[in-house]
């Protein structure tokens, strides 16, 4: 069987990769600048996605749906080419280990604070390789399945409705000034979606990518500007700014007859995300390396594990290497990749003028 | 090597020799046809109706015969037409078609002078009679199950399905055993990829011996470390009809009354034929209680030892304090508070199936009440660990299919011991772990998470919910090999 995606799978895959430590964060982030307007900055924010899923798109058809590393030869020749795969390997490698650090610290302080760091790192390395290990059909299914739960969250948020106030969200527009202030970082959360340019070939029927990229878009926009806007809702904005972990302390505030809290309910479902995410991230890792080194794709998955692994423990360790080193870089290669995007769409522009299917 | 018979009765007799086990049970009788011509019946004792051939066989060629016969090649054929009385009758030259069927029960009647022979059906000896199934009860359809007799498991299904796309494939499996295999399908409900894909994995099989289709399941299966059956078994020929008409295989062995269906998905593991004759409601009560109770059995034990150990804060405060009552005074942890019972539970479970039906029950009963009621006054459990073990047990037994049933008890064993290494951490490590590995399975090249992983949205109305039944069809086809561009 070959190993193709279905168009819900592609949609499935790049919203796992939206989707992760930033639900937690992003509604206390935001209300630090744009106060009770947050939710406006989510939306905001949200043009990174469009530009960079629609860029994929038009690169994608205007090369023939090829791979990823056809699609760097054609577009930057046979030695320029290889540079590219780099700068996605400094990434996966900086931004997975930004992911599990946040979410090792977000177990410790809530259901795992007897377990020693080392082992959840360890733990949460070793699930993400298998998930790498397999193929990326895989993978599709399995994000095909956990958007299910990831975006069940928006209706359990349906319970808090009965229980904020409208006045929290009073005025809707604090300050222009303000909503712009928080764009940064709303943007910041919608990082993730570059593995669209490793995805667009193996997608079975091409023709809908940009009609998937606009869905895709839409769905995740929602999805933030959703929660952010019921945090501030249910918790008011100085609240939400002064609560790092927001989204958890409100699952924290309700309580059951057979459970102290949902912490732990909602802390299963979003792991599933987390998982997804990272795996999702490793795979234009595990895909460069094995295109620059010239390596089986296995053997790829196995190499970064090292790596990743001491990143994130010394990351974990050492709160100044993580604030000073990681955070930055990771902003740094981000800013390159959105720069490497509007580049290649250029280039692809004007190498494809005239061309037939142009 | 001379694989076809000559014109020489000795000759033909000494290479049907060559080729069988001459047992003292292999019966040569030769007889004298009119005009001093020689003929010998073979067969084999105990596999044949004896008094069939006397009646049918013996009889018209010793006294029936009132003409001078003429010797020559169309002999047999003239006796098959004129003299034998048998239903079914076969004129080959073939050895091998010949041992075969002497090992399976006919009667091979060779003439002098003739490079062919007859084959008669004269399959005799006992079989068990057509019961009820002791292992798949059924409250509302047929009783009926299948028996060790393939040629009787086939008669049952023709008797039930009058399809006239109905196709049977037979195969000979086994080195040494030589048992009879039969694969059966619906020509034109079954995706030809799945039907060669099953064909090539039989004809792959090498094995000295295979009692049962158990065994052909273990050959022909893709993933053999898997936790999760890839092929679901049964007795019950409605069942067998059933998944036919939603384009699956069947594969039946003579001498098992288990046949095995292919390709099997996840979901079906947890429906039960009867959901389809049941109300709406109640058949989908049931079918959510069924998913539910899988939770359960991987679950419960799990997050009890978790909410325990480690995760006390998030019991109520009124919940915790009636279990850290109940809990005073109990030696052992309850990681090994929860093993002990799970294993002690398994041993009494294991046991029961072991002995004669009325005993198994009595030891089931008399064994849980008695030796749980022991262990919590002893003081060696507490009532709330008894509590949680045997509602994971009782769960267990609403999984309608052994196999599924067996895979998800013995899954508690390592989510308990990730829930001790790890806490609640564990448990969500091992749920995706369980995840990947469902997602990653297939059976004959049908995902195993279908239709939920692809999405088929036709298969919505029958997942965890069965649609009314005149707004679906159970022969729905959703067996068919993924084709991408149809999402």
């Amino acid at each position: 069987m070959d190993n193709k995606l279905t168009n819900r799978q592609y949609i499935a895959l790049i919203l796992n990769s939206f989707i992760g430590v930033g639900i937690i964060t992003l509604a206390s982030d935001l209300c630090k600048y744009a106060k009770q307007s947050a939710w406006i900055s989510a939306i905001i924010g949200g043009i990174l996605p469009l530009f960079v899923l629609l860029s994929s798109a038009y690169i994608s058809k205007k090369l023939d749906y090829c791979e990823f590393k056809y699609i760097a030869e054609r577009v930057y020749g046979k030695y320029l080419s290889k540079i590219i795969p780099f700068i996605f390997i400094i990434d996966s490698m900086i931004y997975i280990p930004i992911i599990l650090v946040y979410y090792t610290q977000i177990l410790k302080n809530s259901i795992s604070q007897f377990l020693p760091e080392l082992l959840i790192i360890l733990l949460l390395v070793f699930s993400i390789t298998c998930t790498s290990l397999k193929n990326i059909k895989i993978i599709g299914r399995l994000s095909e399945i956990s958007i299910y739960l990831t975006l069940s969250v928006i209706i359990i948020l349906l319970f808090f409705t009965t229980k904020g106030n409208i006045k929290n969200l009073h005025p809707f527009i604090s300050s222009y000034k303000d909503i712009i202030k928080a764009i940064p970082k709303s943007i910041l959360a919608y990082q993730g979606g570059e593995v669209c340019f490793f995805l667009s070939n193996y997608i079975s029927n091409k023709k809908n990518l940009k009609k998937d990229a606009l869905i895709i878009t839409f769905t995740v926009i929602f999805f933030y500007a959703y929660i952010v806007f019921i945090v501030i809702y249910f918790l008011g904005w100085e609240l939400t700014s002064k609560t790092n972990s927001v989204l958890l302390f409100i699952f924290e505030t309700q309580r059951l007859h057979i459970i102290s809290d949902l912490k732990a309910i909602f802390l299963i479902f979003w792991s599933n995300a987390i998982f997804l995410t990272t795996s999702i991230f490793s795979y234009p890792m595990v895909y460069s390396l094995s295109y620059i080194f010239k390596l089986d794709y296995k053997k790829a998955c196995l190499l970064p594990v090292p790596i990743l692994f001491l990143l994130s423990y010394i990351s974990l360790k050492n709160d100044n290497f993580f604030k000073k080193v990681m955070e930055p870089t990771s902003k740094i290669i981000s800013f390159i990749l959105i720069i490497w995007i509007a580049i290649t769409v250029i280039i692809v522009f004007f190498k494809t003028r005239g061309e037939k299917n142009a | 090597m001379v694989t076809t018979l000559d014109n020489s009765i000795e000759k033909n007799l000494n290479l049907i020799y060559s080729n069988m086990p001459l047992n003292d049970n292999f019966i040569t009788r030769n007889i004298k046809l009119k005009g001093n011509i020689s003929c010998y019946i073979l067969y084999i004792n105990g596999l044949v109706n004896q008094q069939y051939i006397e009646n049918s066989i013996l009889y018209p060629l010793l006294f029936k015969i009132d003409e001078e016969l003429y010797v020559d090649n169309t002999l047999p054929k003239y006796l098959a037409e004129k003299y034998i009385p048998s239903y079914n009758i076969k004129i080959t030259n073939d050895v091998i078609s010949i041992t075969n069927s002497l090992k399976r029960g006919k009667c091979v009647i060779l003439v002098d002078n003739s490079d062919n022979c007859l084959i008669c059906n004269t399959t005799g000896g006992t079989h068990r009679a057509v019961t009820e199934s002791n292992i798949e009860r059924h409250v509302r359809g047929d009783k009926e199950s299948f028996v060790e007799n393939l040629e009787m498991n086939i008669s049952i299904i023709q008797q039930k399905l009058r399809n006239s796309h109905f196709k049977m494939e037979e195969f000979i499996l086994g080195k040494e055993s030589e048992n009879d295999v039969v694969l059966m399908y619906i020509d034109n409900l079954i995706d030809t990829k799945i039907l060669n894909n099953i064909r090539n994995k039989l004809n792959s099989i090498n094995a000295k011996y295979l009692p049962d289709t158990g065994y052909i399941a273990q050959y022909i299966e893709g993933h053999k470390f898997s936790f999760f059956p890839q092929t679901k078994t049964t007795e019950k020929p409605d069942k067998v009809i059933s998944d036919m008409l939603q384009g699956k295989a069947v594969i039946m062995i003579n001498g098992s009354p288990q046949v095995i269906i292919l390709p099997a998905v996840f979901i079906e593991f947890f429906q039960a034929f009867e959901d389809y004759s049941n109300r709406f409601f109640i058949g989908n009560i049931i079918r959510i209680l069924r998913v539910i109770s899988s939770f359960i059995v991987i679950f419960l034990g799990p997050m009890y030892l978790v909410l325990l150990e480690y995760n006390a804060e998030l019991i109520p405060i009124s919940l915790i304090k009636i279990i850290i009552n109940s809990r005073l005074g109990i030696p052992l942890n309850p990681f090994l508070e929860l093993l002990f019972m799970e294993f002690f539970i398994e041993l009494l479970r294991e046991g029961g199936l072991r002995l004669p039906t009325p005993i198994g029950q009595t030891l089931s009963i008399i064994g849980g009440i008695i030796l749980g009621d022991a262990a919590t006054k002893s003081g060696i459990v507490s009532p709330t660990t008894l509590v949680v073990v045997a509602l994971s047990v009782i769960a267990s037994f609403l999984i309608p299919n052994y196999e599924m049933s067996l895979s998800i008890r013995f899954l508690r064993f390592p989510m308990l011991l990730l829930s001790k290494l790890f806490g609640f951490f564990g448990i969500i490590t091992g749920a995706y772990l369980l995840l990947l590995h469902l997602t990653s399975i297939d059976s004959f090249g049908i995902p195993y998470l279908t239709p939920l992983a692809p999405l088929k949205t036709s298969g919505f109305k029958d997942l965890f919910i069965k649609m009314p039944i005149n707004s679906f069809n159970k022969m729905t086809n959703l067996f068919k090999f993924p084709n991408n561009k149809e999402h």
